[in-house]
């Protein structure tokens, strides 16, 4: 009976690995050390949440307070208004942003003429690239009270018959600028799921039609099922950032009128740190933003895995 | 081998990148040129002259050193016993429009002449005051000086405990003891601390009685020609104002571009109330002044808006919100006045200072042919005594101080010596002397001060480098504000009277000298309160009804107290009668 030899895969040493990766090893190692220095070692900085931080002592020196910031942040007047404002914003941001996403890249993708379709797609993901700063302005100039652009047709088409104060009332400030970050990022957002339906097996839509599947149907039955990963992705991490919404908005368009709406969590910690100069307490609040945006991303994962089988980690 | 070789250059692009953000940014657009020069260089120019600088007699024209309206100049100060070049980096804690470029006007040319200083100086991009406490918490080298910083802030907390500044009185005794002869007296005692050291030099404008219009420039402007069309009526009372808004709301389609019949940035910037306050008689430190005043006969402190009259101020506002006079689009209104001044889009401007009126003027002509805004005579209660109500006492929120990365604190200190003069301010705020203006004796046989050209206006003005509220708030103690406004004045015999000022008006003036310090519970409580009265404020002058009103003003109340406005008032009262007793033991006596 001949003895079959079979070759046991040789251990790769550590050096030999590094080296046959040396390509890949240089394009991460900088991302790397990039992340430890900026974003690990200022971690140590949530010390200053539980002193009473002043510059001229410094760090190490200021003195213990333990949990007095944290004790503040619960009694803080505002604090009840601000985190529903921050939850609102960023549930509303979730509730039309997706199905509008959704709906426009399914459209989209059923356009069949090329050209045409790169000329939407570009239209629709160029406001991304315009800062809240500019958009600010134009939306300024959409929806002032005075000689705005939609007030202006309303009225001249007799809908209303006084402007609407867009920019002031507090009441319309979460629809606002929901609408507005939705028009932002539309094209953007599309951009994942376009790329993730490219990817899909032209087969089954042949399939499909032979068996008499409409358009709709191809949707329903093809294209969403195989969407279904990456929509759980981003819902996942729209969760975990839902804490830190809301501050390039507030920053622009927030003024004494609809400041009760506006002010977000993110925006108060930028407040109350860089203007009111309260470090301490500016660090305790986003600390516990921190630890929010860290269990709503593990609730979120888990939720996902459980429901669709899919999750970050 | 390919791999590798765009690997390596993609990596080695990203490292670059990572370190981009690292570059130095303190080049600024809007310095000027700073002159080149050094304190080295000023003291090898000495040494060429062998030995110490021969004390030189003051640079001051003989004519105003004779005739001097408020105070008499000391001979020989030290700020003319060095006069070679030096540049001073100042970084002004407020935005400002149109910068300042030192040099290039005749009055900051003649500063530069008289005082060899030649000033870098940088303002803030925005009005949040974040830049400030950036810069201090980087632990960057901080300019030579910075101005425009409130004394009751975190900011200058950290600048004085974290011995980021000189105290001022040691640079005094050091280098300019003369200087406390140029100041007024007591004004260096209101500040000291427990060691009787004070850190800064605050900007005061202190004009009791001098003319009866009161501060810099009146108290609003009014478009001038939409006023005109309407009749020029009287406004010298509340019921005017009414009258005034009213006749323009049935003719408003002649002017389409005014959208703020009312406009007052200090109300929408912050909930202050002073306008109002003032107009229906109470004593009201307008601009940044506390929101809180003190009964010297009760030793207690309030709230303004929790006072009798605050609520009346904030009906007064409800009513003009009602009737559509204060639009809630003018509470959106972030403080870029010169945006709407320029496009003529108030009717009535509501603020305190109105140097943005001089800076748009042109602007405003060029946007709407004809059109001006012009100032108005502050309108107060029947029977106030307006005089002493209507200094600007801006001490503690228009502070200079030097820090200790001065290059050259002497000539820093020599400096505000020399702004702190009757010459000083008169450059400031009148401009120079024999070329701007000169003396006039007046009906009453007291000096007054007329212009010489007869086309004074803002923009001649501006051109000119004459008092720029906004370039000039390291300017000690302006006693000339109202130059800037009107080409004669008549001021009476004053110098009796400033420094008085502070005692007629302690309601006011003692809630705004004393501070908490910045880590201390009453701070961080009065910080939260100021928030709550900037919120309520506009909510509750933007009620729907008369119910909603008083419903609102009462969630405000219970808003305060619960926030702890009932401790903060008993700890500020403690500390203001603290205050008052060390003035009085002092010999300041105080009338109220």
């Amino acid at each position: 009976m001949e003895k079959t030899m079979t070759r046991q895969p040789q251990k790769k040493s550590l050096a030999s690995r590094f080296k046959k990766q040396i390509g890949y090893q240089l394009l991460v190692w900088p991302a790397i050390v990039f992340t430890f220095i900026f974003s690990y070692i200022p971690m140590a900085g949530i010390i200053i949440a539980f002193k009473n931080y002043k510059i001229s002592v410094g760090i190490w020196e200021s003195a213990w307070v333990g949990l007095e910031n944290f004790k503040n942040l619960f009694n803080d007047f505002f604090m009840g208004q601000i985190i529903l404002n921050t939850v609102v914003i960023s549930v509303l941001g979730i509730l039309v942003s997706y199905p509008v996403v959704m709906i426009f890249t399914l459209l989209l993708n059923e356009v069949t003429n090329t050209a045409f379709k790169r000329v939407i797609q570009t239209i629709s993901y160029l406001p991304h690239f315009i800062s809240w700063t500019i958009m600010a302005v134009i939306l300024t100039a959409m929806l002032s009270a005075h000689d705005g652009i939609i007030n202006e047709a309303m009225l001249a088409l007799g809908i209303i018959d006084s402007p609407i104060n867009y920019m002031t009332d507090p009441d319309l400030y979460w629809g606002m600028v929901t609408i507005a970050s939705v028009w932002k990022e539309l094209g953007w957002s599309a951009i994942v799921y376009l790329a993730v339906i490219s990817g899909i097996d032209m087969s089954l839509y042949e399939a499909a039609k032979i068996d008499g599947a409409g358009r709709l149907a191809r949707m329903w039955y093809i294209t969403l099922p195989m969407l279904k990963g990456i929509i759980a992705i981003q819902l996942i991490l729209s969760f975990a950032s839902m804490p830190s919404k809301g501050f390039d908005q507030a920053y622009f368009l927030a003024n004494s009128v609809n400041m009760e709406r506006a002010r977000t969590l993110s925006y108060y910690v930028y407040n109350t740190g860089l203007v009111n100069a309260r470090f301490s307490y500016s660090t305790a609040i986003g600390l516990v933003l921190s630890l929010v945006s860290a269990g709503l991303l593990f609730s979120a994962n888990t939720a996902s895995k459980k429901l669709t089988g899919r999750g970050l980690y | 081998m390919k791999l590798k070789m765009i690997a390596l250059f993609l990596a080695m692009l990203m490292l670059v990148s990572v370190f981009a953000g690292c570059a130095d940014t303190t080049t600024d657009e809007q310095s000027s040129e700073p002159a080149e020069s050094s304190k080295e260089s000023s003291e090898e120019a000495s040494e060429e002259e062998g030995g110490e600088a021969e004390l030189l007699p003051n640079n001051i024209p003989a004519e105003v050193l004779a005739n001097p309206i408020f105070k008499e100049t000391p001979e020989n100060l030290e700020c003319f016993q060095k006069t070679d070049p030096v540049t001073l980096s100042v970084f002004y804690n407020a935005v400002v429009a149109d910068a300042w470029t030192w040099g290039e006007d005749p009055v900051t040319a003649e500063i530069q002449k008289l005082t060899g200083v030649t000033i870098d100086g940088r303002y803030a991009a925005d009005s949040e005051g974040n830049e400030l406490t950036l810069m201090i918490a980087s632990g960057d080298e901080l300019p030579d000086m910075l101005s425009s910083i409130n004394t009751t802030s975190a900011q200058y907390s950290e600048l004085v405990e974290g011995g980021l500044v000189y105290p001022i009185n040691e640079l005094m005794d050091q280098y300019a003891p003369k200087m406390y002869d140029v100041l007024f007296p007591l004004e260096t005692s209101y500040y000291n601390d427990d060691n009787g050291n004070f850190y800064f030099i605050g900007r005061q404008a202190i004009l009791p009685g001098l003319t009866e219009y009161g501060t810099a420039n009146g108290w609003y402007a009014v478009r001038q020609d939409v006023y005109e069309e309407l009749g020029s009526p009287s406004l010298s009372s509340i019921d005017d104002i009414w009258n005034l808004l009213e006749d323009w709301e049935a003719s408003k389609d002649n002017w389409p571009e005014i959208k703020y019949p009312w406009l007052d940035p200090v109300l929408a910037g912050s909930g202050n109330i002073s306008v109002a306050y003032a107009m229906l008689g109470g004593k009201a430190q307008y601009s940044s002044g506390s929101n809180y005043v003190y009964d010297s006969e009760t030793q207690t402190v309030k709230a303004v808006v929790t006072t009798e009259l605050g609520k009346e101020a904030l009906k007064f506002y409800y009513e003009m919100a009602q009737k559509g006079y204060i639009t809630q689009e003018s509470f959106a209104f972030t403080g870029d006045s010169g945006a709407e001044l320029s496009a003529g889009t108030a009717l009535m401007y509501a603020k305190m200072n109105v140097w943005e009126v001089g800076t748009t003027a042109a602007a405003l002509a060029e946007n709407i042919p004809g059109a001006s805004y012009s100032l108005i005579e502050p309108i107060y209660a029947e029977g106030v005594d307006y005089h002493y109500y209507d200094a600007a006492f801006r001490a503690s929120t228009n502070a200079t101080v030097i820090t200790k990365n001065c290059s050259d604190p002497e000539r820093a200190i020599l400096f505000l010596e020399f702004m702190a003069t009757e010459y000083g301010n008169l450059l400031a705020t009148a401009g120079v002397y024999g070329e701007h203006w000169q003396y006039k004796t007046l009906d009453n046989g007291n000096i007054g001060i007329e212009y010489i050209n007869d086309a004074v206006d803002a923009a001649w003005r501006t051109e000119n480098g004459l008092y720029n509220y906004n370039k000039y708030w390291f300017n000690l103690t302006t006693n000339y504000d109202l130059m800037t406004a009107f080409s004669a004045v008549e001021p009476g015999s004053i110098k009796a009277d400033i420094a008085s000022y502070i005692e007629r008006n302690v309601c006011f003036s003692a809630p705004n000298f004393v501070s908490f310090a910045s880590d201390s519970q009453e701070q961080v409580t009065m910080t939260g309160l100021n928030e709550i009265l900037s919120t309520y404020v506009t909510k509750i002058i933007l009620s729907e009804n008369e119910d909603a009103f008083e419903a609102n003003y009462a969630e405000m109340i219970a808003a305060l107290e619960s926030s702890g406005l009932n401790e903060l008032t008993a700890a500020y009262a403690e500390k203001c009668t603290e205050w008052v007793d060390t003035l009085e033991a002092a010999g300041v006596e105080f009338i109220d």
